[in-house]
């Protein structure tokens, strides 16, 4: 059917849109929509719920601990790897068994 | 609460809320119950978003469940007839709708337009006033309001017809008293 486009029917339109310009949603009401869906009374505050940035922190600081146990572990393992002994113990060295071995020797 | 679905409802409220808000008080006539109702209409979209099925628009959706929130209201109510205890000296529109300081002048040039084509809308059975508010005032083509109203178009051509026709006669009524 088409829309009967006559003088009445756009005084009709027209006013009844004029009249009722005015009506608006309001942000209160938006407000009570969502205090209602969220369980929130009214005048409160809705809580933050955010018990995962918690668990995230300490996530990360117990891997920021495993890595650098990790860097350390292989550092030290690094370091100490190409280092010559300290010291190459000789018999000769040995007080007593050195004599011994080298008279054994001379012998 | 789920923010995919919050922000869905928050953007239809921007889009429809005052059309809602507008279509249900045309009809109920009530300031407080037309706002407990547009209230209402969100907050039960936000509940049974998982049943909406985009096999409509959101709009007719809406406008569905504000329908028979009106219709429950007014069958509450049992406000299916004429409702003749509004007082002669009432303003149009009650003050919440009106802006926060109107002139005296812009009162009296609003409340005089309106008067006459409320008081026709008003003179309206519910039925009728259902589709006068979402074909005028909505705009609304005849299939919309029909999937709205889950009734046939024919249905809603013969209601309209009827609506336009007693408006007619009332609007010429009402202005050739107020021309003497």
């Amino acid at each position: 059917m088409q829309r009967p486009d006559d003088d009445r029917d756009a005084l009709i339109r027209d006013r009844l849109q004029q009249e009722l310009k005015e009506v608006a949603f309001t942000p209160r009401m938006r407000a009570e929509v969502r205090r209602a869906v969220s369980g929130e009374r009214p005048g409160t505050v809705e809580p933050a719920v955010e018990p995962a940035p918690a668990v995230l922190r300490g996530a990360v600081a117990l891997a920021a601990v495993a890595l650098f146990a990790i860097t350390g572990a292989f550092g030290l393992a690094f370091f100490t790897m190409n280092h010559e002994p300290q010291r190459q113990f000789v018999v000769s060295d040995l007080p007593g068994a050195a004599i011994i071995y080298n008279e054994e020797r001379v012998q | 609460m789920q923010d995919a679905r919050w922000k869905t409802i928050e953007a239809w409220m921007t889009a429809y809320g005052d059309s809602i808000l507008r279509t249900v008080y045309l009809v109920t006539r009530d300031r407080a119950a037309s706002e407990e109702i547009a209230q209402e209409v969100f907050i039960r979209a936000y509940r049974k978003l998982d049943q909406f099925e985009n096999r409509s628009a959101p709009s007719t959706w809406l406008y569905r469940i504000a329908v028979n929130l009106a219709r429950n209201h007014l069958r509450r109510r049992r406000d299916h007839t004429l409702d003749t205890d509004r007082g002669e000296g009432e303003l149009p529109y009650p003050d919440a709708f009106t802006p926060a300081h109107p002139t005296p002048e812009a009162i009296l040039v609003r409340a005089d337009r309106a008067a006459t084509v409320r008081s026709c809308v008003d003179a309206l059975p519910s039925r009728l006033r259902l589709v006068v508010a979402l074909y005028y005032l909505e705009e609304r083509p005849i299939a919309q309001v029909a999937a709205i109203l889950r009734l046939p178009q024919g249905t809603v051509k013969s209601r309209l017809a009827k609506a336009r026709a007693m408006l007619r006669e009332k609007l010429e009524t009402e202005e050739g008293h107020a021309e003497t």
